[in-house]
């Protein structure tokens, strides 16, 4: 058999002119939709451009960062959860930076910039605008490329690596939650927290825990032991069955009469904290159980063989294949209990949305704009949500990319 | 599995894996059931130390609760339990609407997100990308107070679109057909066509077949179900007569009536007599005098003329009308303009006394326009055809009858009413109390008629106050919280969907091109339907994910089944019995959406055989 | 899992035995923070500024009490709450006091489980609609719509007033007081109707203010006042004489800047009892002998509350109305400290 030498493709065929007639006006339907979609896009760009320009008034959002951000987290310790930003950062930059060095990480390394420049970004604003915040944030952002240099320019630390994430988290709950006294470490109750901090701190607090929950209730559900899978199906199908916001109210309502527990015992944010975890866990149980369902049943029947008993089979065997193939979903899963946060609301909690949709609007100043602020309000929390999810939809394609899922 | 293995004599029970298991077993379940007991102890004992409901006793009770959404008639005298089905059916209203719409937009863009043309694909992937990344709660938001703000509101200037569609931040309306008095007599007409369709349509394809010949069975049947509907219509709807006692009640000073079942046949409804829904009625008035004040709606910057504003009359329903101003001071240096006929005008100092309003005229010296300047309009020969509403309740536009009111003082502020009788003290803030004035009673002349119908009756929405009346109307409410959930769950959808069509195997592309079908002939013929199997059950699972989240309703105010819940729990303290209904309303839609998966789910199985 | 719940439970189990039968009041001592329940969205009464505070007549009650039993006005945590959301913080005790504009009822009190400390704003419920609506009267909203917060006494009496009379109107009930406004002022809604205390405070925010008046009708009667949960006598009475005393004092004359020469110079017995000069008046309520002037040094008296919250040099330059003391044709009234 001949090779036909590689040959370009014709003159009108290559080029932005063929590009687009190729993309936007291969036929007459295509041309008419190209163009009529074009210029409603424009158009409609145009206008929302136009509008947050001109139009908006993006005062009182701009007025309100430090509520939007912590609510009543004492203005004088706001350098905390600061701080602990930049702890998280290095952690991160860290990692994807070791990462890199042996090519890979590349999924670490893109959060690492995303979330980075987020604080860069910040760390400016905060040097020409926020007097107060300024030198945490440049700690913030100097620990955060401190990191990132440390994984590239020494690379002995991954060794370290867990050890260090290990020791990062208490350190970041410390900085939050602070240890006692009255003086820069001073204990900030629960109640103080609020803004995107508490938004942050139920997702994490969600995912974390739900987790392994969602693994012991899947695992129950496929159990042989009637009581416990019956039970894990009665828990699964019944909170899955109704909304979450349903059971945030249930949980302000119920938990103080299910309990029955004397006064100030449980504070809102333990009964969001409860129904979103349970909440997450049932929907957990079941992405894991796909995530089951798909090792086949000979990798089972094999370990089995081997001798392994059924807990080691489970352990060992069947829930890494099965965790492996369900991470994207679970990051998918992460993204629906970031977003679902903004309903924890309904037990009185003053997180990110509740901020943004009741008190920043019935602020004196914010009232006397024509129309309320409630529009640029809710633009501006649609981005900053925006900023987050999309990043965490990233990276779940980019795992499963890599995880070469559904694939095998 | 065939895993034999020795058992060597006893295993001690210890090591028993079936004894280890139900033991196992035993103590889990002492465990949940021991923490339920607790849990159920707690509850009990809380409940019985506060005085908190603890049954379901009180759904028997009146409600007194408020609610603006309802598809059928409620008043605040119903019962929680009415009031609770009602947020039930709204959850179904907007659910099941919700789910089409969804369907549409969703596996359009799915579509879009493989269509070759780059600008398509590209807006349908940032479309999914943003708002699938942004939470519901905030979408509801921003469409809520978006509708508010950029729509107009209904009294002034609905947008009025052919066909007697309204649009307005109080929603949409649009006409609606609904049954009339012929309806009954039409129904087994409608069922003989069923079972006509049914019959050509068997004979029709035996015909086919026994021919031999290609055809289609359903245009025949078609035209005989429609000869026989059709004929049935104009049957019932000649020989359709105005039940006996239906009766309205209707007082002219508030323009409001209902149609009813007068039992007793006095003319008035009593409480047990029934309201009767969808009666065409017609409304004369052969002289109508509205009152109206003009009213000043200047701010010392800006300068706008007084506007006087009353109730939408569109023309032909009227034969004249005239607009004099009260008071013979006032009469002399003002005139009234009429900017719309007739729905608004403005009075201005008519300096050159011609009548005409001309630019400049209206302002006086201040820069303040006149406020307080009585007029009264007089509305000759008004006639208007209504439809009753599904309460039964019938309206024309208030008519305030012009009694000896013209004594009375001008400014409304100062009219100082008392509080209203029984119900609050007479003043706060020191504000003086005034005697209400004892007003003469004007009668009009009015007429109230019931007019005949056939079978379907056409109700067509207006205006009569300030409020939608009549067709067919979806709240701002309502439109608000569709819009972000179809928009919100058009994303899932559009990516079950650009999923589904990409697992259907490339080679049945590249078979159908081969046998010549044109791309759209491939996509519609061959990919689609393939895909459709694979898109259906995940699909089924979003269509429920809308119906729960349809619970973020009261971001949108409005009145679904977890919104109503939570006001009657706030009222009625009955935390726990409102608990358990709102678990079982949603374990009840779920149980549904699981069984028509399992449906669904089943007849793809057989397909696929 | 398992194990977790079992944990759970038993611990739960520990802590209701656990449980001793003490007042609040030492709790809070204890604690050096008392928690107070305030409105957030309604300026003049409770709002939170961008820096985090709260402001507002009901906010100064909760400052007082805090002065009062803990000698500092500052040692409040403030717990923002909604109209449905409030009832349960109490019974939670997720608050120790609740001063958000609620209206004292009997079902508040029997069935919701409260003690309403003595009535602080005298309020009712009316309506606010455009000038150029023409509408002056109850009558005059037939086939109109009304905008209302749920989870309020507003709802019900407004459905039973309508019923009553028998008019047929439109309700449109919202979550939170900027969607019920927002609404109004858009239109969509001839009239809003709540507290006029409520009204007041919203009008003058609005776009226009003068193309809105608040009608001079009342349809009920809302006694505005503090509350604490049922069962605890001693928190109770110290929140009760709380408030009387502040009351007391404007009847005394006695107000912020005064208050240490009054009590330097006192002679009336009355008062020198009620400034802890004489007598165990202050500590048989459980409080330090210096309570009230602490409270009036740091707080003022009820009128100073009022001027600087409300008053005619506000920007919502309210009457004293109904508010004013029993002396000046007002209903407020302190029982004698003794
Ligand atoms: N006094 C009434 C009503 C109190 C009330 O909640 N008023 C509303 C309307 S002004 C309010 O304060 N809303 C503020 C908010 O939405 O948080 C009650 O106790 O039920």
């Amino acid at each position: 058999m001949q090779m036909i030498p590689d040959r370009l493709p014709p003159a009108g065929e290559r080029g932005a002119i063929a590009w687009l007639r190729r993309n936007l006006f291969s036929g007459t339907v295509n041309a008419i939709v190209s163009i009529a979609l074009g210029s409603f896009v424009a158009l409609s760009l145009f206008n929302l451009g136009r509008w947050m320009l001109t139009g908006a008034s993006w005062q009182p959002v701009w007025n309100n960062m430090k509520l939007l951000a912590i609510y009543r987290y004492p203005a004088e310790l706001a350098w905390r959860p600061i701080i602990a930003v930049g702890v998280l950062l290095m952690l991160t930059g860290l990692t994807a930076a070791l990462g890199q060095r042996v090519g890979k990480g590349k999924i670490m390394t893109g959060v690492y910039f995303w979330f980075g420049s987020l604080a860069w970004f910040l760390t400016l604003v905060a040097l020409i605008a926020w007097p107060s915040v300024r030198v945490a944030w440049l700690l913030a952002t100097l620990m955060s490329v401190a990191g990132y240099a440390i994984g590239w320019y020494v690379p002995r630390v991954v060794r370290a690596q867990s050890w260090l994430w290990a020791a990062g988290l208490p350190i970041v709950l410390v900085l939050i939650y602070g240890v006692g006294g009255s003086g820069s470490f001073a204990v900030v109750g629960t109640s103080q927290w609020g803004g995107f901090l508490l938004t942050v701190v139920i997702a994490a607090f969600g995912i974390t825990v739900s987790f392994p929950l969602g693994i012991a209730l899947a695992l129950g559900r496929r159990s042989n032991l009637p009581a416990i899978k019956y039970f894990s199906i009665g828990f699964i199908e019944v909170i899955r069955g109704a909304p979450l916001i349903t059971w945030l109210f249930i949980a302000s309502l119920m938990v103080p009469l299910l309990l029955d527990v004397a006064p100030d015992s449980i504070p809102a944010l333990t009964r969001a904290l409860v129904a979103v975890t349970l909440f997450s866990a049932a929907y957990m149980a079941e992405n894991v159980r796909g995530g089951l369902q798909s090792v086949p049943n000979g990798q089972r029947e094999a370990a089995r063989a081997l001798g392994l008993s059924g807990w080691q089979t489970t352990r060992l065997i069947v829930l890494p294949q099965a965790l492996r193939a369900v991470i994207p979903v679970l990051v998918g899963q992460a993204i629906g209990l970031f977003k679902d946060t903004s309903l924890v609301f309904i037990v009185g909690l003053h997180d990110f949305f509740e901020i943004g949709r009741r008190v920043i609007p019935s602020q004196p100043e914010s009232l006397l704009y024509p129309g309320g602020v409630l529009l640029e309000i809710s633009v501006f929390m649609a981005f900053a949500y925006f900023f987050f999810t999309y990043r965490m939809s990233i990276a779940s394609r980019q795992l499963e990319k890599e995880l070469g899922v559904g694939e095998r | 599995m065939a895993m034999t293995t020795d058992v060597p004599e006893r295993i001690p029970f210890w090591r028993n894996v079936k004894t280890l298991g139900l033991l196992a077993q035993i103590i889990f379940a002492i465990i949940v059931v021991a923490a339920i007991a607790i849990l159920w102890n707690n509850v009990t004992s809380a409940l019985a130390r506060s005085s908190l409901p603890a049954d379901f006793s009180w759904l028997g009770s009146r409600a007194g609760i408020p609610i603006g959404e309802r598809p059928i008639p409620y008043t605040p005298d119903d019962t929680y339990f009415r009031a609770l089905a009602i947020g039930f059916l709204n959850t179904l209203k907007i659910a099941l609407v919700g789910v089409v719409l969804a369907s549409i937009l969703g596996v359009g863009v799915g579509v879009a997100r493989l269509s070759n043309n780059f600008l398509l694909r590209q807006i349908a992937t940032w479309y999914v990308e943003i708002l699938r990344n942004t939470p519901l709660a905030v979408q509801i938001i921003f469409w809520f107070t978006a509708a508010i703000a950029t729509l107009p509101p209904t009294i002034s200037a609905p947008i009025r679109l052919p066909g007697g569609l309204m649009f307005s931040n109080r929603g949409l309306a649009f006409p609606a057909i609904y049954p009339g008095f012929g309806f009954r007599d039409w129904l087994p007409w409608i069922v003989a066509a069923i079972a006509l369709y049914a019959i050509v349509l068997y004979v029709r394809r035996r015909q086919i077949i026994a021919s031999e010949r290609p055809g289609l069975a359903w245009p025949a049947a078609l035209l005989a179900f429609l000869a026989v509907s059709g004929t049935g219509y104009f049957v019932a709807s000649g020989t359709a007569t105005i039940p006996e006692p239906l009766t309205v009640d209707f007082t002219v000073e508030r323009g409001r009536g209902v149609t009813f079942l007068d039992a007793n046949g006095n003319g008035e409804r009593e409480r047990d007599e029934a309201l009767y829904g969808f009666v065409p009625v017609t409304v004369r008035v052969s002289e109508a005098a509205i009152e109206t004040q003009s009213t000043n709606l200047n701010e010392q910057r800006r300068i706008k003329p007084s506007v006087l504003r009353f109730p939408v009359l569109e023309e032909g329903e009227y034969e004249s009308f005239d607009v004099r101003i009260l008071g013979s001071a006032d009469a002399e240096r003002f005139s009234v303009h009429w900017t719309d006929a007739p729905t608004a005008g403005l009075i201005f100092e008519d300096r050159n006394g011609d009548g005409i309003y001309q630019e400049g005229e209206e302002v006086d010296a201040d820069g303040v326009g006149f406020s307080g300047v009585r007029t009264l309009l007089t509305i000759t020969g008004f006639s208007r055809d209504l439809v009753s509403d599904r309460d039964g309740g019938i309206r024309i536009p208030n008519f305030e009858p012009v009694g000896t009111q013209e004594e009375e003082t001008e400014e409304i502020q100062d009219a100082g009413r008392s509080g209203v009788a029984g119900f609050g003290p007479s003043s706060l803030f020191g504000s003086p109390a005034g005697a209400s004035s004892d007003e003469e009673e004007a009668v009009l002349d009015t007429t109230v008629e019931i007019r005949s119908s056939g079978a379907l009756v056409w109700s067509r929405p207006s205006v009569p106050v300030s409020n939608y009346e009549g067709g067919f109307r979806f709240t701002a409410s309502y439109l608000a919280l569709l819009l972000a959930l179809v928009i919100y769950t058009a994303t899932f959808i559009a990516e079950i969907t650009r999923a589904g069509i990409m697992a259907v195997p490339k080679g049945q592309t590249e078979a159908s091109k081969a046998l010549g079908l044109s791309g759209r002939q491939t996509f519609s013929l061959v990919i689609f339907p393939q895909a459709v199997r694979i898109i259906l059950p995940p699909m089924i699972s979003q269509y429920l994910n809308l119906t729960k989240n349809s619970s973020l309703a009261p971001l949108a105010a409005y009145a679904e089944i977890f919104a109503v819940s939570a006001i009657v729990a706030n009222q009625t303290g009955a935390s726990v019995p409102v608990t358990v209904l709102i678990i079982v309303s949603y374990l009840v839609i779920s149980w549904f959406f699981s069984f028509v998966l399992n449906i669904v789910n089943a007849r793809l199985a057989i397909v696929e055989r | 899992m398992r194990k977790l719940l079992a944990a759970f439970v038993a611990l739960m189990v520990l802590a209701g035995f656990a449980q001793a039968q003490t007042s609040l009041l030492d709790e809070i001592k204890l604690r050096g923070n008392m928690t107070c329940g305030v409105n957030q969205s309604l300026p003049g009464f409770g709002v939170i500024d961008s820096e985090g505070n709260f402001s507002g007549f009901d906010v100064d009650f909760c400052k007082a009490v805090a002065a009062a039993v803990l000698g500092d006005s500052e040692a409040v945590t403030y717990r923002a709450l909604t109209a449905s959301e409030r009832f349960t913080a109490v019974q939670t005790g997720e608050v120790d006091v609740l001063i958000r504009n609620t209206t004292w009822t009997s079902s508040r009190d029997s069935e919701v489980g409260l003690n309403f400390a003595p009535t602080t704003f005298y309020d009712g419920q009316g309506f606010i609609v455009k000038r150029a609506s023409g509408i002056s009267e109850v009558s005059d909203f037939e086939g109109t719509s009304i905008c209302v917060q749920s989870g309020t006494t507003t709802e019900l009496n407004l459905a039973d007033v309508m019923a009553a009379l028998d008019i047929s109107y439109t309700p449109l009930v919202f979550e939170t007081a900027d969607q019920v406004f927002a609404a109004y002022e858009a239109d969509q809604c001839e009239s809003v109707t709540t507290d006029m205390s409520g009204l007041v405070s919203r009008s003058t925010l609005l776009q226009d203010p003068a193309a809105s008046v608040i009608l001079p009708i009342t349809i009920s009667k809302e006694p505005l006042g503090p509350a604490v949960l049922h069962g605890d006598d001693t928190w109770f009475d110290v929140v009760k004489w709380v408030t009387f005393g502040l009351i007391f004092a404007e009847e005394y004359g006695i107000t912020s800047d005064n208050v240490r020469d009054v009590a330097a110079s006192a002679q009336a017995p009355v008062v020198r009892r009620f400034l802890g000069l004489d007598g165990q008046v202050m500590e048989q309520l459980g409080l330090e002998s210096d309570a009230m002037i602490t409270m009036i040094e740091q707080v003022g008296n009820y009128g100073e509350i009022f001027a600087r919250n409300l008053g005619p040099d506000t920007q919502f330059g309210l009457e004293r109305g109904l508010n004013a003391l029993y002396t000046d044709g007002g209903l407020l009234y302190s029982p004698p400290f003794r």
